[in-house]
């Protein structure tokens, strides 16, 4: 057997091998159990497995032309050299796109449990709602949001629209990482809705401005603060859906003393520190005193500013004594894409005040964390109203998580 | 009442050759299904009462209706309904083969095998209740006492399927109104209510058998054989009330006026009418509290069957499939040119027994020649490789392939789709003239006219758009057609090609009724979807054999996770719906009033819609409990015992709507709502149908026309004042039942002293005749006095 028949028998082999696999993709099966998937297409409205097959389609057809060219290159030792380059495309498309339906099929396969199924399709449902009364009177598509339980500490989200792994697959809806230690308090999720609402309507580029102009006497300053502009959006998102739960929780997750202060180079994240009282500071302009007035001051006495790193301290104490101004500049600038309204105008924070939290919870009665129709209706404000008396009172925080588990699942709730 | 037209059947026999004379299996089969006649007595088991006149003492009977009402359970009727679906769906998992009949066997062993274990732990159960009431002093009890202690009795855990599980509660919560009953009537039929509680709870246990046998064949597309004669007896002998409205009574010749009038055949679709199946239930447990006789018919029905001998059972579905099937194939391999007509010969037979007048076709050879001729001739035209290709092209659209077609092969949907279309058109034809007058079958002209009507309508249904004459098209601008789904089955039904995508407003849905009169915008409330919003229209037809519990399953209404309760997203495409929401009237049928009232009570031809939320929608609701109950709108039910002028009603709040005015009034600004909310359900309520207990039977269409009665002006009177009363001083009891895990809140009304039927009816015109009317004025605008009432606040739902 001359030496180019021998190539050509291996890439024929090779290929064989990854086109075989590639084949298993047409199956959704093979990523998710089909109850799990419908169970997801039905929560979001999408039919996810039939943009995911786009994606598989067009590999089995670069895989049907790949085997054509190793075959032409059997015949023609010239067309060998470009048989071997379209094996490797191959595989690397390969690759690309099981990485894709990995991620979604890992999403799906979160929903295993009929519990944590149905509390994610809560959180899919209260995302949804988290987004659309802002983005469609604006005009604005409303994109299709599922969350799925992921590690680590903190959410995240993969925004729609964006290009996924697989050569032009694109993300068909917003996917959002919800972590275990805050699944029954899932204020961060309105903090990754913020994102997707901020990508959609240009608010991040426009408090990047609003804040340059705040801080416009202050160079350093602002230099700061501007490049945060897109996480500090996604927080004034959280606070005005769920209030002072949201900061509470968000101290929880950045209450970390070793990076309470840091502050690595290019981080899109604002200082921890600054954050929180950031978040204080907005609950003062819109509620007043209040409990987050503790927070704040239980976070000066155990972490003062001068912990941090020496170089940075002036630059967070400067901060600290703009915070005020800077929570007045997150909540009430006009933004270009809200129709020159601020964002508090299109959701209004004193619908979670702790005045109005309380309204909800003294008309309706037991009945808001039994009945189906508070949970279908009230699910945002339900979960501030949680996580704000889960901060209220810290001693009782394990019977709040509880209470919230049997709520967001529908079971009947034990604590009443 | 017979349908048979058999002096016209005998007439013609001797001029005209029949076209079934030759097939002599067709013969034997014929006359045991005519013999049946499951249509005449599918939808009123209490017909007869409305012309003859009630037997039996007046106090015996009033004990009997009264057991009859308090066992009677709505929720019941639903559990029936998900478990023949439940049944069909396991019966039919993994029997494929291309004659359904090959494989009836087998299905009923499965289906037998997946009852099995549910009869044998209802039985247990039914035992486990006699066992803990046995030591009892039941009739020393206080009614409280009674209540609390049989509410203690908890089915528990069972190792059943979910619908067994709602089957087996539906049971013991009528074992618990049968207790309570005898115990409250004991004392007017002179007997220890003790002595026969055993024996009664008994013979619940012993018609636990015969009940699923019956869901059984219905689950297997099978009618078990006179399944309602108990029933119509009992009717006859006590003098029960008909169900919801006088206007039930069903003739030949209401038929005929219903086709008349509305253009739509009126024919209740087999299987699947559960309510029914639940009222001979109820009839031959009611018979029982009066002890004696009744209690001795151990383990049938009633008195038409063997002991234990398993009801006999007609196979009009399944051999229509077949015949369905065979035409649909021999119309596929035809060539053109090819004369139809032996096809159309075979087809029809199969056709008629399953319409409810199509038997009085059978009995006229010569109209089914000159039908058979007819379809023959028109059908042809679309036959052969050549001529069905445009036909199979028109068919196969974009539309269809959206909704896709169950075979699997490539190639196949061109094939089935002009074969299953030209049968469904040859269907509707003989439906659509089985319901004509009767005159229309003995003038030539007349049924020239009749046929080529009926055609014509089939035709605008089931053919492509582009295909029909404009004039005659159904939805010109929605385009599209009816297709066949799941066509060489027993529980064929049609959906539309198209999905259109609309806006619902809160205005539209306050303006579209869905079955029982609820509004649609009461029914999505319920269900969590917020208004407006952008919805996808999906529309079905009926076909013989349809169910919507099944249909909502095969369609995956709900997904694979939570089929149960799906149906109730089902709502009927009347003519007026399908103008308000699609601004396509033709594309809805007015189905008459008794089809509108339930989702297990339907007809053949009869349309429905669904609307599916356009992107994410609500979380589904996950507690656990029916479905159907969870999502159930706010709606009223009355009772009325006329002869002590007793009405009764029953006004039930949603849980979302419950919820939103507990809120209302807990805020402090909420009496205004709550009494505004109950006026208004209360107010309408009292207009609707209502449940009645009659003092004599009586004719139609009573009072039409008229302004309010004095009756109703005494009773609307009586409400207002009640629930006024009510929302001042105890408003808060409404807030307290909301705080009820129990889904939704009901008010309850119990007005006293309201004229009878004849005040109802003559006020104003024969004032002597009503009981109230001789210390007033009753011109119709003297102020009345408003009858005494009594309100009563439950959480959940309840009867009245």
């Amino acid at each position: 057997m001359n030496e180019h028949r021998l190539i050509a028998d291996e890439l024929e082999r090779q290929l064989g091998h990854w086109t075989g696999a590639a084949q298993c993709f047409v199956d959704a099966e093979e990523f998710a159990s089909r109850h799990a998937w419908e169970s997801l297409e039905r929560s979001i409205g999408l039919p996810v497995r039939t943009q995911l097959a786009q994606t598989v389609d067009q590999l089995l057809e670069n895989g049907r032309t790949t085997t054509a060219a190793v075959r032409a290159s059997r015949l023609d030792p010239g067309r060998l050299a470009e048989a071997h380059a379209a094996v490797q495309q191959f595989r690397r498309r390969y690759v690309q796109v099981e990485t894709t339906l990995d991620f979604f099929g890992q999403a799906v396969n979160t929903r295993t449990s009929t519990h944590l199924r149905t509390t994610l399709q809560f959180l899919d449902s209260v995302a949804y709602q988290s987004i659309e009364p802002v983005l469609r009177p604006l005009g604005l598509p409303v994109p299709p949001v599922l969350t799925y339980l992921g590690e680590g500490l903190g959410a995240s989200i993969l925004r729609v629209g964006i290009r996924l792994w697989a050569p032009g697959a694109v993300n068909p809806v917003a996917a959002v990482k919800i972590v275990r230690h805050n699944l029954y308090r899932p204020t961060s999720l309105f903090h990754e809705t913020g994102h997707q609402v901020a990508h959609l309507a240009g608010w991040n580029a426009a408090l990047a401005d609003a804040l340059g102009k705040t801080l416009a006497d202050d160079p350093a300053l602002k230099a700061m603060w501007q490049p945060w502009s897109s996480e500090i959006a996604a927080d004034v998102y959280a606070f005005v859906l769920t209030g002072f739960a949201s900061v509470a929780a968000l101290h929880d997750v950045v209450g970390d003393e070793r990076t309470l202060f840091r502050w690595p180079l290019g981080d899109p994240h604002p200082i921890g520190w600054l954050r929180t009282l950031l978040g204080c500071a907005m609950c003062r302009r819109a509620y007043g005193p209040g409990p987050w007035d503790r927070l704040e001051r239980a976070v000066m006495t155990t972490y003062p500013a001068s912990r941090a790193d020496a170089s940075s301290v002036p630059l967070i104490l400067r901060s600290q004594r703009r915070l005020d101004a800077i929570a007045a500049t997150c909540l009430d600038t006009p933004v270009p894409g809200f129709r020159d309204r601020p964002v508090s105008a299109l959701v209004d924070p004193q619908r979670v005040s702790p005045s109005a939290l309380a309204e909800l919870e003294r008309s309706a009665g037991p009945a808001l964390w039994t009945s189906p129709h508070w949970r279908g209706t009230e699910g945002i404000r339900l979960i501030a109203l949680a996580g704000l008396r889960e901060a209220e009172n810290p001693e009782r925080a394990g019977e709040w998580i509880s209470r919230a588990r049997t709520w967001m699942t529908g079971q009947r709730s034990v604590a009443a | 009442m017979t349908v048979i037209d058999q002096a016209a059947g005998e007439r013609l026999e001797g001029e005209v050759e029949t076209p079934f004379a030759e097939d002599a299996a067709t013969l034997e089969t014929l006359p045991s299904t005519l013999g049946f006649l499951p249509w005449t007595e599918v939808t009123t088991p209490f017909a007869e009462l409305l012309t003859g006149e009630a037997e039996g003492d007046g106090e015996t009977a009033e004990v009997i209706a009264e057991a009859f009402e308090s066992i009677h359970d709505e929720q019941f009727d639903e559990a029936l309904a998900e478990l023949i679906a439940e049944t069909a769906e396991a019966a039919e998992t993994g029997l494929v083969a291309e004659q359904p009949q090959q494989l009836a066997l087998q299905r009923q062993q499965i289906a037998d095998a997946h009852l099995a274990p549910i009869g044998s732990e209802a039985e247990r159960c039914v035992q486990r209740f006699a066992d803990h009431l046995q030591n009892l002093d039941v009739e020393a009890m206080a009614p409280d006492q009674l209540d609390e202690l049989l509410g203690r009795f908890e089915v528990g855990e069972l190792d059943v399927t979910p619908a067994g599980e709602e089957f087996i509660g539906g049971l013991i919560k009528k074992a618990k109104s049968v207790v309570k009953t005898v115990v409250s009537t004991a004392g007017k039929i002179g007997k220890a209510a003790l002595s026969v509680l055993g024996p009664i709870l008994n013979k619940l246990k012993a018609l636990v058998r015969p009940l699923l046998q019956r869901v059984l064949a219905i689950a297997i597309n099978k009618l078990p054989a006179a399944l309602h004669e108990p029933a119509r007896a009992l009717a006859r002998r006590f003098g029960l009330a008909q169900k919801e409205t006088e206007d039930l009574v069903e003739t030949e010749g209401d038929a005929e006026e219903e086709f008349l009038v509305s253009s739509f055949a009126p024919t209740p679709v087999t299987a699947g009418d559960p309510e029914s199946l639940a009222e001979s239930f109820d009839a031959a447990l009611a018979e029982s509290v009066l002890g004696g006789e009744s209690l001795e018919q151990g383990e049938s029905f009633g008195h038409d069957q063997e002991r234990g001998a398993a009801p006999a059972a007609s196979d009009e579905l399944e051999s229509l499939a077949a015949a369905r099937s065979a035409f649909i194939d021999r119309v596929a391999s035809a060539q053109e040119g090819e004369d139809l007509t032996p096809a159309i010969d075979q087809f029809l037979p199969a056709i008629l027994p399953a319409l409810r007048l199509g038997v009085r076709l059978v009995g006229r050879p010569k109209v089914v020649g000159f039908l058979s001729g007819f379809l023959a001739k028109l059908i042809g035209q679309w036959v052969g490789p050549k001529l069905s290709g445009p036909l199979s092209s028109a068919i196969v659209d974009v539309g269809m392939r959206v909704i896709g077609l169950e075979q699997g092969r490539p190639g196949d949907l061109e094939q089935e789709a002009a074969p299953a279309a030209l049968a469904a058109t040859v269907e509707d034809t003989v439906r659509r003239l089985s319901e004509q007058p009767a005159a229309f079958f003995e003038d030539e002209d007349l049924l020239q006219v009749a046929l080529s009507e009926a055609f014509e309508e089939a035709v605008a249904a089931n053919f492509p758009t582009q295909l029909v004459r404009p004039d005659l098209q159904i939805a010109p601008s929605l385009g599209g057609s009816f297709v066949v789904r799941h066509a060489r089955t027993a529980y064929a039904y049609k959906k539309f090609s198209r999905v259109p995508e609309i806006e619902v407003t809160a205005a539209v849905a306050s303006t579209v009724t869905t079955f029982g009169g609820v509004t649609l915008a009461a029914a999505l409330r319920a269900a969590g979807i917020a208004l407006p919003g952008r919805f996808r229209v999906h529309v079905y037809e009926s076909g013989p054999g349809t169910t919507l519990v099944r249909l909502a399953r095969l369609e995956r209404i709900a997904g694979s996770a939570s089929a149960r309760g799906a149906h109730s997203q089902l709502h009927p495409l009347t003519i007026a719906n399908a103008g308000v929401l699609l601004r396509e009237p033709r594309l809805g049928v007015d189905a008459p009033v008794r089809f509108l009232a339930s989702r297990h009570r339907i007809s053949v031809g009869q349309r429905f819609f669904r609307l599916e939320p356009v992107g994410q929608s609500g979380a589904p609701d996950a507690t656990p409990g029916s479905a159907a109950e969870a999502v159930r709108p706010s709606d009223g039910r009355v009772r009325s015992d006329e002869s002590r002028g007793d009405v009764r009603l029953s006004l039930f709040f949603s849980e979302a709507d419950a919820q939103r005015l507990a809120a209302a009034v807990a805020s402090g600004r909420g009496g205004t709502t709550l009494l505004r909310a109950l006026l208004r359900s209360a107010f309408a309520t009292a207009r609707g149908p209502r449940r009645r207990r009659p003092t004599a039977p009586r004719g139609r269409g009573r009072g039409r026309g008229r302004g309010p009665s004095r009756a109703q002006r005494r009773l609307r009177a009586g409400l207002a004042k009640a629930l006024a009363e009510f929302v001042r001083t105890r408003g808060n009891e409404f807030v307290r039942a909301a705080q009820d895990p129990a889904r939704g809140v009901t008010v309850q009304v119990h007005l006293r002293g309201v004229a009878g039927p004849a005040d109802d009816a003559d006020a104003g015109e024969t004032p002597g005749t009503a009981p109230q009317a001789a210390t007033a004025g009753s011109n119709g605008t003297t102020a009345v006095p408003a009858a005494p009432a009594t309100v009563t606040v439950v959480p959940g739902r309840v009867e009245p």
